[in-house]
């Protein structure tokens, strides 16, 4: 028996780096299981003290995939197009436009990089247009004389950086929301794929991920003004949305029985019958007629409190309400320099239903100061009514700035906008002369929290959007588990019995085998820190099926070899011998196709993969070395007759 | 215990009825693939999909149907695993918020005291769909070709040419199972990465199979150079059929498990294996081998003295 030192050895240090690796999942999971028996207070107590120790052995434990813990995975992708609009500023024209959106149009299919789609769109809508018309930059040397191989070059660059700073900035807003191991990866030219395990409120991960966090302070237009277009904009949609043609001398006040609003900003929290807004007696005489009255109900405030409300709205009917202020008939109604924004929280209350209830809010476009002079943000505690707050602090130009405009607009709104989103819009009471700000609005700690990150990491340097994602919720996640950890030990136990009942003597032998296999498996997936997906479950299934196949191998040859009437031990030998190149070509094969799908699949897909090929050769060493051990310390040393079915 | 030892069943010269029911079934596939067709899962079409709990079992065509006037858009809703889960897939693109907002409040409006959760979502925009599905499609292509080529190296192009025929077969009736029964089944049969993957699987455990037959025939021509190719072949067969039977017996088994129990997840991943392992081993036995011979009898090699590899 040549080198059954070497092949017990072999054995045993497998056997002992697969339990090594394994045990810190096997704590961890002693751990959770621990923590979760004690109670409240006990546990905050054990997790403070032992932080480090159980955070060292969470991270070492096998990791297990979104699908089987619960959480999200988004891919975002940069619009490049909306980037090199900003870079363009106002040179843009209609070619411009075109390009951009056919180019927009051809990256769904294309492979091709987006700046490279754009100049060939630019060549086809306008043969020999020099990109340099558009795009200047003085720091990157990029002048009205620029190539546009030069062009192309820089903005290519200028993408890159983006998509760098994109991460970046991404990177620190997860950071703070505290997610274990999140992973944060660049994908191709354009998109950063985002994994948080154990996170399910997508919502919110959702709007941490997009906003672009352009944070602007605007004044609103006179609310005369306001309740004139309001007024008009209503009268439009009563007849249907045709122009109005001679002077819109439109009702007031006093024909209609809106509600009145006594303070600007909304502490009332009114309980919104929704049938009240189509029935309740606005311009709309007739119920059903006014397709924007059904939406929004008017406010009508009264002047003097310089309030830039005009209305509110139940959340699910906002988009109907922005595609009808769009119409074109509509937008003439509105008064130039003059934008109608929501609010971002239900600050009008809640419906019978309990949806939310938004104000639109009246708003100059023109911005009078620019987030950037932010130099900081924290959370804050309002000090009369300990509502949680955002407080702001401003540079020295943002600070005399914002001097200016509330020495020169007292008792007036001043709106606060992030995303184009109306945050809060609180009357100026006072001069601020030293740039300290708070914003406050109905803000839950947690809003407070998320607004500060979002400032604090920065603006993102073009708006991103969610092209793909996935969210598992904690119970799907344990169903599957379970599923998973059924089918495996139910499947083991068939495969070990028929194994026990084909085989006879031999069989239990091989299932000795098939068990130290699967221990193999995870300890290989615990050392490489590979995830365990729920596919990869599935692999580890199938792997014992097939591992099966290479002891059948074996003893099928081995018995052959009896019958032609070779003593046991010489079978044996031959059995082996003869069954190693089958052996080895089917189980290529395999491991081939496990390669080709590692490096082209994603998430659960290579965990399928991964567990795959580790199955095939774990179950290659254990059939030809573990089995063979085995078998020939019982002929040969205990001259036991091993049964070969 | 034994089972098909010392067999001699005359596996060749069945040919003509092994013929005829892989025809009959190639044909049903590729009719099926053309009608009613496969149905891309969002991975490789776009679209939304939700798992959604209810407190109340709600009938799948209804909330079908609720949803689909609620919105305009077209929605397909399957029971998932029991029958208060619902998997709720539209084509429908757009914000994944705002579409599940809607979910959510249709089915609570429609059918009271539901309080529906959603447990699960997955949206996939057009474009990172259309990349995927590009993928897909060189992945098994590629996955065909360095099979073909790990064949002709290892044996012959007689063998590479039948194990890619066996293959493609094997692929196109699992793929026409999916395309005729998936409006029928209560489970999802929609072609997602997941049964692509399936697919590679099975490419990769028939080619086992039929590897070791092959292994056999050659072994077999070596010794017995006088006989009629046939009939080595037929020998080969027989003798390994106790082996074929046994290992794809104990990984059906295996897959039968994760069918039964394995979650609604795995379903239609492992119905395509348990399908793609039984028609793999069925054509390892029944096509690739008189494909072999076939050629064999066509393309006879020269007469040399004999080398290793033939």
């Amino acid at each position: 028996m040549q080198g059954t030192g070497f092949k017990l050895f072999a054995v045993g240090a497998l056997l002992f780096i697969s339990l090594w690796q394994l045990f810190p999942t096997i704590q961890n999971s002693l751990n959770n299981r621990d923590l979760a028996a004690m109670d409240p207070a006990e546990r905050e107590a054990y997790e403070a003290e032992n932080a480090d120790d159980l955070q060292a052995t969470s991270e070492e434990a096998l990791k297990l995939g979104l699908d089987l813990q619960g959480g999200m995975h988004v891919t975002l992708e940069v619009g490049t197009g909306a980037l090199l609009r900003e870079l363009a500023g106002n040179r843009t024209d209609d070619t411009f436009d075109a390009a951009l959106a056919s180019a927009t149009e051809a990256s769904v299919t294309s492979d091709q990089d987006f700046v490279t789609l754009f100049a060939d769109a630019i060549e086809d809508e306008r043969a020999g247009t020099r990109l340099a018309r558009y795009f200047r930059n003085a720091d990157a040397d990029i002048t009205a004389r620029s190539e546009n191989d030069a062009v192309i070059a820089y903005l290519q660059e200028e993408v890159e950086e983006a998509l760098v700073r994109a991460e970046e900035i991404i990177r620190q807003r997860i950071d703070r929301f505290g997610v274990t191991e999140p992973l944060i990866q660049r994908q191709g030219t354009s998109r950063i794929v985002v994994e948080l395990p154990g996170v399910d409120d997508e919502d919110r991960v959702r709007e941490l991920l997009k906003g672009t966090a352009q944070l602007t302070f605007h004044l609103a237009p006179p609310t005369a003004e306001i309740q004139q277009a309001a007024t008009n904009l209503f009268a439009y949609y009563e007849n249907g949305g045709e122009a109005l043609e001679a002077d819109t001398t439109a009702t007031t006040d006093s024909d209609t029985t809106a509600t009145e609003v006594a303070s600007a900003d909304a502490d009332t929290a009114d309980v919104l019958d929704l049938g009240d807004i189509t029935a309740g007696g606005d311009e709309a005489a007739e119920a059903g007629g006014n397709p924007l009255a059904a939406v929004l109900q008017r406010i009508q405030v009264d002047p003097s409190s310089n309030s830039p409300i005009v209305g509110q709205v139940a959340e699910s009917d906002t988009a109907e309400v922005s595609r009808l202020l769009a119409a074109p008939g509509a937008q003439r109604l509105i008064p130039p320099g003059v934008d109608f924004l929501f609010t971002a929280g239900p600050d009008a209350g809640v419906t019978a239903d309990g949806e939310g209830v938004h104000y639109l809010v009246a708003v100059n476009e023109r911005v009078e100061l620019q987030g950037e002079v932010i130099t900081d943000a924290g959370p804050d505690f309002d000090p009369y009514t300990n509502a949680p707050q955002v407080s702001i602090t401003m540079d020295g130009v943002g600070a005399s700035r914002w001097s200016q405009i509330t020495g020169a607009n007292r008792n007036k709104p001043v709106v606060i906008v992030l995303d184009n989103l109306v945050y809060t819009f609180p009357t100026i009471n006072e001069r601020i002369p030293n740039g300290r700000t708070q914003i406050t609005g109905n803000f839950s700690r947690q809003e407070v929290d998320d607004i500060v990150t979002v400032l604090k990491s920065g603006a993102l340097p073009a708006p991103v959007s969610i092209v793909e994602e996935r969210t598992v919720g904690p119970s799907l996640g344990e169903a599957s588990i379970r599923a998973g950890t059924r089918a495996l030990l139910v499947g083991f136990l068939l495969v070990c019995v028929f194994m026990a009942i084909y085989y006879r003597g031999a069989g239990l032998v091989a299932n000795v085998a098939l068990l130290l296999n699967v221990l193999f498996i995870f300890g290989v997936l615990a050392s490489f820190g590979a995830t365990l997906t729920l596919p990869g479950m599935a692999g580890i299934l199938l792997t014992i099926g097939m591992a099966v196949d290479a002891n059948v191998l074996i003893f099928e040859r081995i018995r052959e070899e009896m019958e032609s009437g070779k003593t046991l031990k010489a079978a044996v030998d031959g059995g082996f011998a003869k069954a190693l190149s089958a052996i080895a070509d089917a189980n290529i094969t395999t491991f081939l196709i496990g390669v080709i799908l590692f490096s082209f699949g994603v998430g659960p897909i290579q965990g399928f993969a991964v567990t795959l090929m580790a199955g095939i050769l774990t179950s290659l060493f254990t059939a030809l070395v573990v089995t063979r051990l085995i078998i020939d310390y019982l002929v040969q040393e205990r001259g036991v007759k091993v049964a070969f079915g | 215990m034994r089972i098909f030892e010392n067999t001699s069943f005359d596996f060749l010269s069945s040919n003509k009825d092994s013929y005829l029911i892989s025809g009959v079934l190639l044909l049903v596939a590729i009719v099926s693939l053309i009608y009613p067709g496969l149905e891309a899962g969002i991975d490789f079409k776009g679209g939304t999909e939700f798992i959604v709990t209810t407190e109340t079992a709600i009938p799948s065509t209804e909330a079908a149907s609720a949803l689909g006037d609620a919105t305009g858009e077209i929605f397909e809703v399957k029971e998932y695993g029991n029958e208060q889960t619902l998997l709720i897939r539209t084509a429908a693109g757009g914000d994944a918020e705002a579409l599940q907002n809607t979910v959510v409040n249709t089915i609570e409006s429609s059918f009271a005291g539901s309080s529906p959760r959603v447990d699960g979502t997955y949206s996939v925009g057009p474009r990172i769909a259309s990349d995927l599905k590009e993928k897909a499609i060189v992945l098994v292509l590629g996955a065909l070709f360095v099979i073909l080529l790990y064949i002709f190296v290892r044996f012959d192009w007689r063998y590479a040419v039948a194990a890619v025929l066996t293959l493609a077969h094997d692929v196109v009736i699992v793929l026409g199972l999916f395309a005729l029964f998936h409006n029928v089944t209560p489970f999802s049969l929609q072609i997602d990465q997941a049964i692509i993957a399936a697919l590679l699987t099975i490419v990769g455990y028939s080619i086992n199979d039929t590897v070791v037959v092959f292994d056999r025939i050659r072994e077999y021509a070596l010794l017995f150079k006088t006989e009629p190719y046939a009939e080595t072949a037929n020998r080969a067969i027989n003798t390994t059929l106790s082996r074929t039977i046994l290992t794809s017996g104990t990984t059906l088994i295996a897959v039968l498990i994760l069918f039964l129990i394995g979650g609604e997840v795995l379903k239609g991943f492992s119905l395509a294996l348990l399908v793609g392992i039984a028609i793999g081993t069925y054509s390892s036995i029944f096509v690739a081998s008189p494909i072999v011979v076939a050629l064999r009898e066509r393309y006879a090699p020269a007469r040399r003295v004999v080398t290793a590899n033939a």
